[in-house]
């Protein structure tokens, strides 16, 4: 039986996360889609069926092996559920038949969570937009498959499955990764199996008009926002010493090199200040993120960060360590530096088009990042239509990130829709 | 829709706190409705996993009778009768009288379970003194010593109960009294072997252990202090 099981080796990003996985805590992140009419279980499960087969990378488990971890296809249909508590709960290879991958339906949502290993958010976009559009197909409309959603008829491209990693050209040099601790808000950490939602909706041309005003683009302005707020957080206990404040901006590969890969193809990017070296005005900031973006978003300086990462995947003596000695070691230095070096991440997964004839079935979509593996909160953005969707996620009991952020937003004439998952 | 006074942000019809600041939302003009669907579900209370209480006294009960037996063969084969095995045998069924007696309490878990350890123990240590026929040592040392572990657990856990300390000085105060009970060993043994107090190892064991305890005394008193060791450690 096990012989005509497909398997996958795991792609060079998606390596770390079963190394640094807990039943407590793993890289999870979810994407939703809200409707304009409540979601019908049955036919969501029917269309969850039809879809799930044109996705090869998601139909998978994970297994260990001797040396590295791997994901085998698996044959058992993967069952829609009503969405119970908090998003992103951490993932038991023992339930589900072992799926990475989790469809939840709430009023008039559909969710899908992925663990990390399986693929990033724009393939979680490409995903969710598939089945979207097949459900909606199914309750008798319209919908084409198109603007990112894949025909569930089609039969997989065998480079949707690729590593994209190993396949682009990457030069021969090693760029140093180290970076220092940085600024990290008051935190209350929550207990565990808690992730706080509180998301945003913020009309894009009010958002857009004040990034343009200081010539700077939307992630820009907001990668901006999130650093001034932390920074005037950190003034406001001058009696510690001043630490640098860091956001990590998730960058799709994509972009850069044309590639179909559904699987894991991004790699990162670090804007900075430094209050050690004085004051900040949020207009400086910003120049200085936008000065750092336009240079730091360059196809050589991208590559030779994941030459670096491909180049210890693929050392002799990395390779030949069993599994349980690579997951020590990469557990450690996980969580000796992981989240240390970042203040907050920001993702933005752009402008996301409706498949055409869903452009009033399809309210918004919704990205939103699992918990963080330190106390922390983490931002994700995409928009749709004239509406940016901003998701705050974390597992601390203080609001501050998101307050301080949205209330400096409206400050700034910005008119700003909350929500959250908060109980009393 | 009702605003936050404090934040300015529109918020979700569903909400009694702005998600924000906590404030709570009042609007006079439109009060809000108790039964507004929830943009996100309730969260479902956390499925405590039962564990059979039968199940774990039925393995302790294996676990503990295979090395008991085990010992008992081999002390009646090679030996000349019941020798050496009474010892381990003892130890097993303290250990088991330890596992067991918690496992079938519902309340006082706490306290009964110290309670009996210390008088089980003391069974057994009195047991062996008759046994060896080695007398004068379980009354003035063994005795006592037992007694002041016993009342510094007590104490330790009654200041608990009374919520007069948290993790931290609970750590500190159980920290306190190892090193009283450390210096109390030595003190009965050097009363009872030389008639006299020496100090010759005790304070090496107590010193350490106070300098902890007073530094989670320091640390539980400084705020900043406190949240960053909770930030970092926290599990």
């Amino acid at each position: 039986m096990n012989k005509n099981k497909r398997w996958f080796r795991l792609d060079n990003a998606a390596k770390l996360y079963p190394a640094v996985a807990t039943s407590r805590w793993s890289s999870i992140f979810r994407v939703s889609v809200e409707l304009s009419e409540f979601i019908d279980p049955a036919i969501l499960q029917q269309a969850a069926d039809l879809v799930l087969p044109r996705f090869p990378a998601l139909k998978v488990r994970m297994k260990t092996g001797l040396f590295w971890y791997y994901l085998e296809e698996i044959h058992a249909p993967l069952s829609v559920r009503p969405d119970q508590g908090h998003p992103c709960m951490p993932f038991s290879y023992a339930q589900d038949h072992g799926y990475l991958l989790r469809i939840f339906f709430y009023q008039k949502r559909i969710s899908a969570e992925f663990f990390h290993s399986l693929t990033d958010g724009s393939g979680g976009l490409v995903f969710i937009k598939t089945l979207a559009t097949q459900y909606l197909r199914l309750r008798g409309y319209d919908v084409k498959f198109d603007q990112g959603a894949l025909h569930p008829s089609d039969s997989p491209d065998p480079k949707e499955m690729q590593d994209a990693f190993m396949h682009m050209p990457l030069p021969r040099v090693r760029r140093v990764r180290r970076e220092s601790r940085a600024y990290h808000f008051p935190a209350t950490p929550e207990i565990p199996h808690t992730l706080h939602t509180i998301a945003a909706s913020i009309p894009c041309d009010q958002l857009l008009e004040k990034a343009r005003a200081l010539g700077v683009t939307l992630t820009e302005y907001l990668t901006g926002v999130i650093l001034f707020t932390a920074y005037t957080e950190q003034e406001k206990s001058p009696g510690k010493g001043r630490l640098p404040i860091r956001v990590s901006v998730p960058v799709n590969m994509r972009n850069f090199y044309d590639t179909p890969t559904l699987r894991n193809f991004s790699s990162f990017i670090n804007p900075f200040i430094d209050p050690r070296l004085g004051d900040y005005t949020f207009e400086e900031i910003v120049r200085d993120v936008h000065a750092f973006m336009r240079y730091h978003l360059n196809p050589k300086l991208l590559c030779a960060t994941i030459a670096t990462n491909v180049a210890d995947e693929k050392y002799l003596l990395i390779r030949l360590a069993p599994l349980f000695i690579k997951n020590l070691v990469i557990g450690s230095v996980f969580r000796r530096t992981g989240d240390r070096a970042f203040t907050s991440t920001l993702t933005n997964l752009g402008p996301v088009k409706r498949p055409t004839g869903a452009e009033e079935l399809i309210r918004r979509f919704e990205f939103q990042l699992g918990s963080p593996a330190l106390p922390l909160c983490n931002c994700a953005c995409l928009s749709t239509g004239n509406e940016l969707r901003l998701v705050f996620s974390s597992n601390i009991r203080e609001s501050t990130l998101p307050r301080e952020m949205l209330r400096f937003l409206v400050e700034k004439g910005v008119e700003i829709t909350v929500e959250s998952n908060k109980e009393e | 829709m009702a605003y936050c006074v404090h934040c300015g942000v529109k918020l979700h019809e569903s909400e009694k706190r702005c998600p924000l600041c906590s404030t709570v939302v009042i609007d006079p003009q439109e009060p809000r409705q108790e039964n507004a669907a929830r943009p996100y579900p309730v969260r479902l209370p956390a499925q405590e996993i039962k564990r059979s209480k039968r199940f774990f006294l039925g393995l302790s009960t294996v676990l503990l009778l295979v090395p008991g037996l085990l010992c008992l063969m081999i002390d009646l084969l090679l030996g000349n009768g019941l020798t050496w095995s009474i010892y381990p045998g003892g130890v097993l069924i303290l250990l088991f009288i330890d596992i067991a007696v918690p496992l079938l309490l519902s309340r006082f878990r706490l306290p009964l379970s110290l309670l009996t350890g210390f008088f089980t123990l003391a069974i057994y240590l009195f047991g062996v003194e008759i046994i060896t026929q080695s007398g004068g040592w379980f009354f003035p040392i063994v005795l006592p010593s037992l007694g002041l572990a016993l009342a510094l657990a007590f104490l330790t856990f009654l200041l608990y109960r009374l919520k007069l300390l948290n993790k931290f000085t609970l750590l500190a105060a159980s920290m306190c009294g190892m090193a009283i009970e450390c210096l109390g060993i030595e003190i009965l043994c050097d009363a009872a072997v030389y008639g006299s107090m020496k100090f010759t190892w005790s304070p090496f064991v107590a010193a350490p252990l106070l300098f902890a305890a007073l530094l989670l005394f320091f640390v539980n008193a400084n705020r900043a202090v406190r949240e960053e060791v909770r930030r970092r450690v926290h599990f």
